[in-house]
């Protein structure tokens, strides 16, 4: 990682720093953290995706996307689809041809949790280099990483190919430079977390909000520091403000724009049928009968999920505040105010009913109170406080390092036991709790247990084997592949499939006859995210007039979609009715 | 010309005689040591041959395949503008990761021993800015070093009476030498340098333009520098800036671009191993190594970035001095195109003087030199005459879409040019603001993002140029042999022109230093 490398050089610049190693042995620290993370979550990932079939829907569909815009019948850019952020597809597409060598990588989506692996290490280093630059002394500081590289969330969201990886890289990514600027106010720090920012915007829409938020702390901080006279330093606040929030305007603005120009709206998520806003809309109740509500009670909800991912979060950060205030250090404001930012803002629309309310939408929380612990074990910034500590006997040192180990430990590591019990509870951690715990039970000989989403997709892939043994020609086969995207990756051919994103697709769901499409794909239960059975909605049921039934795939375990498919009759050639059932 | 009984300055006396071969050694000088780096023949048979081989090509193709060659084309021109945007990051990044620019204290500088210090010539072309003349001699009075062993050389032109008269009247210290260069063509800046340099005393030679401020200190700076960097240090370039940075909207950009370029660009530029294109002023030489690469080339209108150019391809070292030398921005539009448009024109030149020998420009240079400089050089007038049209057709692409655009951008040619019309352009345009915060211009923050409106004035500029180049080669040759009266003619006006623009700003504004 690059990181390691920037991170030795600024520690170097620190004079009398009290943990002062040589170059090498630092790298070699960071390279550590990231491979052995990285090892821990790709033997987890191989696990939850090959053992026990535990393939998430929204890991995968991330794969498809970036599948469509090489493999569809009409391959482009624009494939990768405008309702979510495209940088976890992107990234991915450069090694889809490796699917050749190891087919699973697109067919399981195990590209995904390679990449949230990945960036889960990454987001771990940077942890690492955060702490480092804090001067704090290699125990603690270890200690610290490791419980943040075990923590029962960042296993499974490092293992399970969820974007959750990306956030967190992207933000500890803005969090490292933009502590450098607090002690050191170089503008290339900004730009660096500028573009940390800008990055994460396109990894996940949260990222917006810590941008924003970023961009207003360095205005303020920097116009309190600068010693000019009072119009220069007005400037010189409004150009760190833009450096830092310019890369983050810049993502939101082309991103936009790429959907006007494209899809003819610039923010899908909010407008598309397949967009957050319509699928929270359609499971309203649900999710009210979880969270007890909007307002009030959406936030108890979130101040729940807070303390169980880091019960010493609240407490740490008002001892935090306190000292930093006494110090009169802005130092942790560049932890709290992205990081904080993103948590507040899922609070927010959680409680203004736009939200699922996930567990992991609190993440941030984990790498936040991590960073807190790490500032108050610190010695304080500034010459004296490091003076008197190199000067204290080694014993005592010793046990220092020690006792700020031993109380990074407790502090942190209670949180890894209280996320892990909370993936029992089936109300404060839905997702956590539906794909963990039967994977638990089963690991550990629990008895048996409901398969709950095991192998929930398995029968998806039996659809595709069950078309490929079929001799069709491309574009012969209709499916909206915002459910029924599994298909599609997991079938060897996948220009046979007429799919959403292809520029033909409305015109085929509009009159599927003249488009010489053979077989429609359709499942029961769609809600919003079926553009086929919004148009015909008795479809699946009787076929709709124009449509023979073939074969109903019933879910092989009875915990996943049933689907059915459906031959289209040329209704104006022959009258033959084609009505079946 | 008699004025009140003072000294007759004619340039037809038989006295001048020995100054007429001594300026025809000067014009020639460059001949005698590297006739195959001059400009004086623009085009060598080698570059007119492949220039009309692809020509004829592009014509062919052009009648034959129209779609086809236009894709070519585009393919192209779209790599080469990835290829300088990923190049100018790289360069940013490399000027971020260390400061190559030789740093010497004030008082490291006044430390060293007057006895020390090395003879200092300092060249100051001046032509027809009588006006000029007090302010240049407040200037160079204000220079920290030892008068006996300073040799400064005001190069005048002998007809250009006014200025002569106005240097007499303000009775320069007896270390300003007033050189009367001869009048002859081609009558440019780099030829009276030559000139001035064929008497030169000093160990180290410098330039500075009339109406440059140097900041006093720069020349010990630099003769510490050069000590300090040994002998193989052949140039040392010290940043320039401008007095009048805040008169006007055009100065302001110019700003911003000036402090871009010397602060952030220049030292990725050094560290990069590629050739450092001098800039106008402000660059300081060792004598013997300027004279060995045989001086300025008196038939390039950018002689100082072709020089910066040769020295690299000799492998001498070209570093950077942290010392600012204040000039006067060009404040009016069309002055400004006209500068502009002699930038890009000299900078083609130069381009295609170094080009004539391609394989021995990679072996002179190496890969990093040689990229570095066909990117700087050659692509920075190209893709600014590109921008005319890829900005067009990207207007027109957006506002009528029409299918004919479709057939000429196959997918991947589209997504890198779309990458690097919005990616690379929002990147230059970010560039731009982290500049004017590292600069101090931080109150031109809102003019850096009004930057693009500026490129369009380079782009009207680039074009200019081009067309100058392209109507009127043979404009270069002709003056050579002396035998085109109006081409002779045209090239005075041409200079008149550039030296005007120095003067197109009333004096009141020089004034406005103080404030700034």
């Amino acid at each position: 990682m690059m990181t390691a490398e920037t991170v030795s050089v600024v520690e170097v610049e620190h004079e009398e720093n009290p943990v002062a190693q040589p170059r090498r042995r630092r790298i070699t620290e960071a390279r550590a953290v990231f491979t052995l993370s990285l090892a821990v979550y790709l033997v987890l990932a191989w696990l939850f995706v090959f053992r026990y079939d535990s393939v998430l829907g929204d890991a995968l569909s991330r794969v498809a996307n970036a599948y469509y815009m090489v493999y569809s019948r009409d391959p482009k850019l624009a494939a990768v689809g405008f309702v979510w952020t495209p940088l976890p597809s992107l990234v991915m597409a450069p090694f889809l041809p490796l699917k050749a060598l190891w087919p699973a990588l697109v067919s399981r989506g195990f590209l995904a949790n390679i990449e949230s692996a990945l960036f889960m290490a990454g987001a771990a280093t940077l942890l690492r280099g955060i702490l480092a630059d804090l001067g704090l002394s290699r125990a603690p500081r270890l200690t610290l990483v490791m419980v943040f590289v075990l923590n029962p969330m960042s296993l499974y969201y490092g293992a399970n190919g969820m974007s959750e990886a990306l956030l967190l890289f992207f933000l500890l990514a803005a969090v490292l430079p933009l502590a450098r600027w607090m002690r050191q106010p170089s503008p290339r720090h900004l730009v660096a977390a500028g573009v940390a920012l800008g990055l994460g915007y396109l990894a996940r829409y949260e990222a917006v909000v810590a941008g924003l938020a970023v961009a207003v702390l360095v205005g303020v901080v920097s116009f309190f520091r600068a010693r000019y006279d009072s119009r220069d330093r007005r400037y010189v606040a409004t150009a760190d403000a833009a450096l830092v929030g310019v890369p983050v305007a810049l993502s939101f603005g082309l991103w936009a724009l790429a959907s006007w120009l494209i899809v003819g709206h610039p923010f899908d998520t909010f407008n598309s049928r397949y967009g957050n806003t319509a699928q929270v809309s359609a499971s309203r109740q649900g999710i009210q009968n979880v969270v007890g509500g909007t307002g009030g009670a959406a936030l108890e909800y979130v101040a729940h999920q807070v303390f169980v991912l880091a019960p010493a979060l609240i407490l740490v950060l008002v001892v935090a505040l306190v000292v930093a205030l006494r110090r009169r250090d802005p130092w942790i404001a560049a932890a709290i105010v992205p990081l904080g930012g993103v948590m507040a803002f899922q609070a927010a629309t959680l409680a203004a009913a736009g939200s699922f309310g996930w567990l992991r939408f609190q993440i941030t929380a984990i790498p936040l109170t991590a960073v807190l612990v790490g500032y108050l074990l610190a010695p304080a910034w500034g010459r004296s406080s490091r003076r008197a500590m190199l000067a204290a006997p080694p014993v005592r040192r010793r046990l220092l390092a020690a006792g700020s180990a031993l109380t990074a430990l407790v502090v942190t590591g209670a949180g890894s036991a209280t996320a892990f019990a909370a993936f029992g509870d089936s109300t404060l951690a839905r997702e956590e709790y539906t794909h963990i715990t039967p994977v638990v039970h089963q690991a550990w000989g629990w008895g048996p247990s409901r398969r709950l989403t095991l192998g929930d997709l398995d029968g998806e892939r039996r659809i595709a084997e069950y078309l490929d043994r079929r001799a069709l020609g491309d574009g012969t086969v209709l499916v909206d592949v915002a459910l029924g995207f599994p298909i599609v990756l997991a079938s060897a051919h996948p220009k046979r499939f007429v799919i959403t994103p292809d520029r033909d697709f409305p015109d085929a769901v509009t009159d599927p006859v003249g488009a010489h499409i053979g077989y429609i794909l359709i499942s029961r239960d769609t809600g919003t995210m079926d553009a086929i059975s919004a148009k015909y909605p008795s479809l699946y049921d009787t076929g709709a007039g124009f449509a023979r039934l073939v074969r109903q795939f019933p879910s092989p375990h009875g915990n996943g979609r049933t689907w059915r498919l459906y031959r289209v009759m040329d209704v104006r050639s022959n009258h033959l009715g084609g009505v079946t059932q | 010309m008699i004025e009140r009984g003072r000294r007759r300055y004619s340039s037809h006396g038989p006295a001048d005689r020995p100054e007429v071969a001594r300026v025809q050694a000067s014009i020639l000088s460059l001949e005698m040591k590297h006739p195959e780096l001059s400009a004086r023949k623009l085009l060598s048979r080698g570059t007119r041959t492949t220039l009309i081989v692809l020509l004829a090509a592009l014509i062919a193709g052009l009648v034959f395949a129209p779609i086809g060659t236009l894709v070519v084309l585009l393919a192209i021109v779209t790599s080469v503008y990835l290829a300088t945007m990923l190049y100018k990051l790289w360069l940013y990044y490399e000027s971020g990761r260390g400061d190559p620019v030789f740093r010497v204290s004030d008082d490291e500088a006044r430390a060293v021993d007057d006895a020390m210090l090395p003879v200092y010539t300092v060249l100051v072309p001046v032509f027809r800015e009588p006006e000029s003349v007090g302010q240049l001699l407040t200037a160079l009075e204000a220079l920290e070093y030892p008068r006996d062993r300073l040799d400064v050389k005001l190069l005048l032109e002998a007809d250009d009476v006014p200025t002569l008269l106005a240097t007499e009247d303000a009775h320069p210290g007896h270390y300003v030498e007033v050189v009367e260069v001869p009048p002859a063509t081609p009558r440019t800046k780099p030829k009276a340098l030559d000139y001035g340099l064929l008497g030169a005393r000093g160990e180290l030679v410098t330039i500075f333009d009339a109406e440059d401020i140097p900041e006093p200190l720069q020349l010990r700076r630099a003769a510490v520098a050069f000590d300090r960097a040994g002998p193989s240090m052949a140039c040392l370039q010290a940043r320039l800036g401008f007095y009048n940075s805040r008169q006007n909207l055009i100065t302001r950009w110019f700003t911003l671009e000036y402090a871009m370029w010397f602060r952030d660009f220049l030292p990725g530029i050094v560290r990069a191993g590629a050739p450092v294109p001098l800039g106008g002023t402000s660059n300081h030489f060792r004598r013997g190594a300027l004279i060995a690469a045989g001086g300025w080339d008196a038939f390039n209108v950018t002689e100082d970035a072709d020089l910066g150019v040769r020295l690299a391809r000799l492998g001498q070292s070209v570093g950077l001095l942290d010392s600012e030398t204040q000039e006067e921005a060009t404040s009016d539009f069309l002055n400004w195109v006209k500068q502009r448009s002699r930038w890009y024109k000299g900078y083609l030149q130069t381009w295609l003087v170094h080009l004539r020998k391609p394989r021995k420009l990679w072996r002179d240079l190496g890969p990093k030199g040689f990229v570095g400089f066909n990117l700087l050089v050659g692509g920075t007038p190209l893709l600014a005459v590109c921008n005319v049209f890829t900005w067009t057709l990207t207007l027109v692409w957006l506002v009528l879409r029409p299918g004919w655009v479709d057939q000429l951008f196959p997918a991947w040619i589209y997504y890198v040019g779309l990458f690097c019309f919005v990616v690379g352009n929002s990147i230059v345009i970010y560039l731009g603001l982290l500049s004017a915060r590292l600069d101090g211009n931080h109150d031109l923050l809102l003019y850096a993002l009004f930057m693009p409106i500026y490129w369009l004035m380079m782009a009207l500029a680039a074009f200019k140029g081009a067309l100058q180049l392209a109507l009127a080669p043979s404009f270069w040759e002709k003056t050579v042999h002396g035998m085109a009266p109006e081409s002779i003619i045209d090239l005075t006006r041409t200079e008149i022109d550039l030296r005007e623009e120095a003067d197109s700003v009333p004096g009141p504004d020089r004034l406005g230093r103080a404030s700034t």
